[in-house]
């Protein structure tokens, strides 16, 4: 077996809002090889965002340990950890939020090209519409301002700042949650395009079991802070063990017929 | 609609602008438009406004030609009015930034450093710090900015700390872009819009403080200051108002075309904030 592109053991974050706190992150484990594709489902408030933030180093964690393509992440600090960050990109829950809203659409692609020197300030604006075609979006919308742009495309120029430096892991939270029910098919079609071309590992958060379904090679379920339930996406689906996991797959109306059916154009 | 040509809507926003642009060409022109030294003696003492062709505002009590050092003033006070917000609202920015942005004690102490400047009034610190280093222009722009500074600061640091929790200065930070480089190009753009329009308060107290401190005789000695003229004609202010009473206009209209012009720009800014 090949190493994880990451691992994360024993992570446990929790806040504090006045005297109540909360435990967000409760001995939450995971791995996730080069390639494969994680979900992690759970209601609402069930620590989903916070697990991708710890995962990214958005904060600090109270205890556990990340290994990054074997690399202790949380060893890391300033200028290592910087560079380290090209290997472990994110999309984040709202597309509307994640875009400096007075950047333009270059600009957003061509950050990471440049922060981590990628492709020599000559050849960038070439690189920016090569990304912007991966993600099906023409080059011309380079110069446009970001808050010009539709919510799905919005997450495409999200999601090509975040393949611009060619990571080997990707967080994804909930990146088609906040978008209209008509484009979620097409994104959902491109990450998967994606990662078929790159060979990215994909660390897929969602609520919706239906496309987890879709989408996930295994499922880890959360409720509370923990990793209530964990295992292939069809064992799971086929035999749900915690009554969280019920809960979610009862929550969806009817599942999709058949993964292939759903995913392929 | 741009911002632009909602100032250009705001019927405030022109009337400051217009005062403002012909304050400019005067102070800009004023070498042309009355040369040589405004200090220099021209005619007889205290000629009365309108008498005589060459000085058409009168003279003062040596003789000196009221108008040049009236057009003269306008550069003293608009370089030191101007210069002075610019190094405040520099400085507070900067410390709003670094104090919004790193937290903990840096925020603690930059704070505690702010307050105490907040207590001392503005132009007691002025005062102290032009009769310790001595009256040149340089000083007292450093003298105003002194107490102009801490406004600016708290304004980008209230700023910043609400800026710093949205999501796309953690997508800065998940890119590995550098924290200066987050401070200065995904963080400051943002807190700037309300810092402008506390600008033209800074500015129009700025020309006061100037103003102020020349009529206490702290101005820069070889230059022509309204709040010098204005000082000047004091002792003679019942048989010659007319040498107090033109610098005091000239200073009333200054100050009122820059908080015209700050309540266009608040109007164009405040109308792109509803927009978005
Ligand atoms: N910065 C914070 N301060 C205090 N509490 C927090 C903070 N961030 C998250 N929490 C709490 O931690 C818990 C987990 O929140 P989190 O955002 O990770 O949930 P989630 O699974 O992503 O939910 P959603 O599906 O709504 O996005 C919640 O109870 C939330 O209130
Ligand atoms: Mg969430």
């Amino acid at each position: 077996m090949t190493a994880p592109a990451i691992e994360a053991r024993g992570l446990r974050k929790t806040f504090r809002s006045g005297s109540r706190t909360v435990a967000a992150l409760d001995d939450v484990s995971l791995t996730l090889a080069p390639g494969e594709t994680l979900a992690v489902v759970g209601a609402s408030g069930s620590g989903k965002t916070t697990l991708a933030r710890a995962l990214m180093r958005l904060f600090d964690l109270d205890g556990g340990s990340v290994s990054l393509r074997g690399r202790d992440l949380l060893a890391l600090s300033g200028a290592a950890l910087r560079a380290e960050r090209r290997h472990l990109q994110m999309v984040f829950q709202d597309p509307a939020a994640a875009l400096n809203p007075r950047a333009t659409i270059g600009r957003v692609i061509e950050d990471p090209l440049r922060v981590h020197s990628i492709v020599p300030a000559s050849r960038r604006r070439d690189a920016v519409s090569g990304l912007l075609a991966r993600v099906g979006l023409p080059a011309d919308l380079a110069d446009r301002p970001v808050h010009a742009l539709s919510g799905g495309q919005r997450q495409r120029v999200a999601i090509a700042r975040a393949m611009a430096t060619q990571p080997a892991v990707l967080v994804l939270d909930e990146p088609v949650s906040a978008l209209d029910v008509s484009v979620r098919g097409q994104i959902l079609n491109l990450l998967m395009d994606l990662q078929r071309e790159d060979g990215i590992a994909y660390l897929f958060i969602s609520h919706d079991m239906g496309v987890v379904r879709a989408v996930a090679d295994r499922v880890a379920v959360m409720a509370a802070g923990r990793i209530v339930e964990a295992g292939h996406t069809a064992t799971v689906f086929a035999s749900p063990q915690a009554a969280e996991t019920r809960a979610l797959l009862d929550a969806v109306p009817h599942l999709p017929p058949r993964p292939a059916d759903e995913v392929s154009r | 609609m741009s911002g632009l040509s909602r100032f250009r809507g705001s019927a405030d926003g022109i009337a400051g602008a217009a005062v403002l642009a012909l304050l400019a060409i005067v102070a800009i022109a004023a070498p042309v438009l009355s040369p040589g030294d405004p200090l220099n003696i021209v005619g007889a003492p205290l000629t009365r406004p309108f008498e005589a062709w060459a000085t058409p505002l009168g003279t003062d009590r040596l003789g000196r030609d009221v108008l040049a050092m009236i057009v003269h003033g306008a550069r003293t006070s608009l370089t030191v009015g101007l210069a002075a917000a610019l190094v405040a609202i520099a400085v507070g920015s900067a410390v709003g930034t670094l104090a919004g942005l790193m937290g903990g004690w840096i925020d603690e102490a930059l704070m505690r450093v702010t307050e105490a400047f907040q207590t001392v009034p503005g132009f007691l610190l002025a005062l102290a710090f032009v009769s310790t280093v001595g009256p040149s222009l340089a000083a007292i722009v450093v003298a105003i900015a002194l107490g102009a500074w801490t406004g600016p600061a708290r304004l980008v640091r209230a700023e910043v700390l609400s800026i710093r929790e949205r999501d796309f200065v953690a997508s800065a930070r998940v890119i590995g872009m550098h924290p200066l480089a987050i401070a200065w190009r995904e963080v400051l753009p943002h807190a700037l819009p309300p810092v402008v329009a506390l600008a033209s308060v800074i500015v129009a107290g700025a020309i006061l403080t100037e103003a102020a401190l020349s009529f206490l005789g702290l101005g820069d000695p070889n230059r022509a200051t309204w709040g010098g003229l204005i000082a000047e004609g004091r002792s003679v202010l019942r048989s010659a108002p007319f040498l107090s009473i033109w610098p005091g206009l000239a200073l009333v209209v200054t100050v009122l075309g820059v908080h015209l012009t700050g309540e266009g720009v608040v109007a164009a800014l405040a109308l792109r904030r509803s927009q978005a």
